[in-house]
């Protein structure tokens, strides 16, 4: 029998978390237009962006996790997505993030990874997850450490040259 | 035009009973039978064939259709084994939702998506109050042209997705 599924909201102090809608779709696509894409295999068109951002969202379905939007508390404003991947595309679930144009360099991605970071070692059956970065995108490097993930010379990548950082659960 | 629901009640699908046939939400271990389908060259109308990379792109995009529309795929079981899908679909250059269909190699000539379909048709108008829905099928897709024709529905200069494509309209409103 189908399992039902929910999609959580999360509270950071300037963040929350919550499902993806198709009013999110235009600036989705716009972003995945541009060249700050190209450390994740795009920039992608507008069909292809499609596929994405409904691929994202389906592993909630599939999977039981997947996608979120991230929007500032204070403004109201979406400022990217975080999500936990699986399924083909995937060696191992993974942890990525994304930030729209002029809002890296506050901390974001690092708060929202955190969040979703923490919930997924509650509330799946996981002991570690993957994030895979390109070896030129310095800032998604330092998401990375700053998360507490170490580099995992060893795992499959996902992309030619992947930088495969590995989080782990937290001792409690 | 029919539109999208601008809330969404079902962000998965609900199960659908039939006399034969049960539709219920897809999962993950469906998606063998879809790759084996879109591998094969029974894909052709679809685009394909496809390696297991892209058809799971499709695969898993029609799945996030549901949270993200409210509609989306129904897996069709016949005593509690996939035998297909069907369902509205509605990807970026569609005109409007779609009904679609595919039943895996097997499983065909006994009616599966016939029975699988009118379900579907009458759960989107009790939903959503539509009162047509399309089908858009490659020209060379005699057998899937002959199943719409099969449902009620009848040929009209609408337009599909790909040039070329045959709009097949089924009424909602007359009793199905």
């Amino acid at each position: 029998m189908t399992q039902a599924f929910a999609i959580p909201v999360l509270e950071t102090p300037r963040l929350t978390l919550r499902a993806p809608a198709m009013v999110d779709f235009s600036a989705y696509a716009a972003f995945m237009a541009t060249s700050r894409t190209s450390g994740m295999g795009g920039p992608y068109n507008e069909w292809q962006a499609w596929g994405i951002f409904c691929h994202d969202t389906a592993c909630w379905a599939l999977f039981g996790h997947g996608a979120l939007m991230i929007d500032r508390r204070d403004t109201g404003e979406t400022v990217g997505q975080v999500g936990i991947n699986a399924g083909p595309l995937f060696p191992e679930t993974e942890l990525g993030w994304l930030l729209y144009e002029g809002h890296e360099g506050q901390g974001f991605a690092t708060e929202a990874a955190r969040a979703l970071l923490d919930w997924a070692f509650s509330a799946l059956p996981l002991h570690s997850l993957v994030s895979y970065t390109d070896p030129e995108n310095l800032a998604s490097q330092a998401v990375a450490r700053r998360l507490g993930a170490v580099i995992d010379p060893g795992a499959p990548v996902k992309d030619e040259g992947d930088i495969v950082w590995r989080h782990h659960r937290r001792a409690t | 035009m029919i539109q999208r629901p601008q809330h969404i009640a079902h962000p998965m699908a609900p199960v659908l009973t039939t006399a034969r046939l049960l539709l219920r939400m897809p999962r993950y271990e469906d998606f063998a039978h879809r790759q084996a389908f879109y591998a094969s060259d029974r894909a052709i109308w679809e685009g394909g064939p496809f390696a297991r990379d892209e058809a799971w792109r499709i695969f898993a995009s029609e799945v996030g259709q549901w949270p993200l529309m409210g509609f989306g795929p129904f897996s069709v079981d016949l005593d509690g084994t996939y035998v297909g899908e069907v369902g509205i679909y509605q990807p970026q250059g569609y005109p409007e939702p779609e009904l679609g269909w595919f039943v895996v190699d097997g499983a065909e000539g006994k009616g599966i998506a016939t029975e699988a379909a009118r379900a579907v048709m009458v759960w989107a108008h009790d939903s959503f109050g539509w009162d047509h829905i399309d089908n858009y099928i490659d020209p060379g897709n005699a057998r899937s042209i002959a199943l719409g024709l099969r449902l009620g529905g009848v040929i009209v200069d609408a337009p599909g997705v790909d040039p070329g494509d045959v709009v097949i309209r089924h009424d909602l409103r007359a009793a199905i």
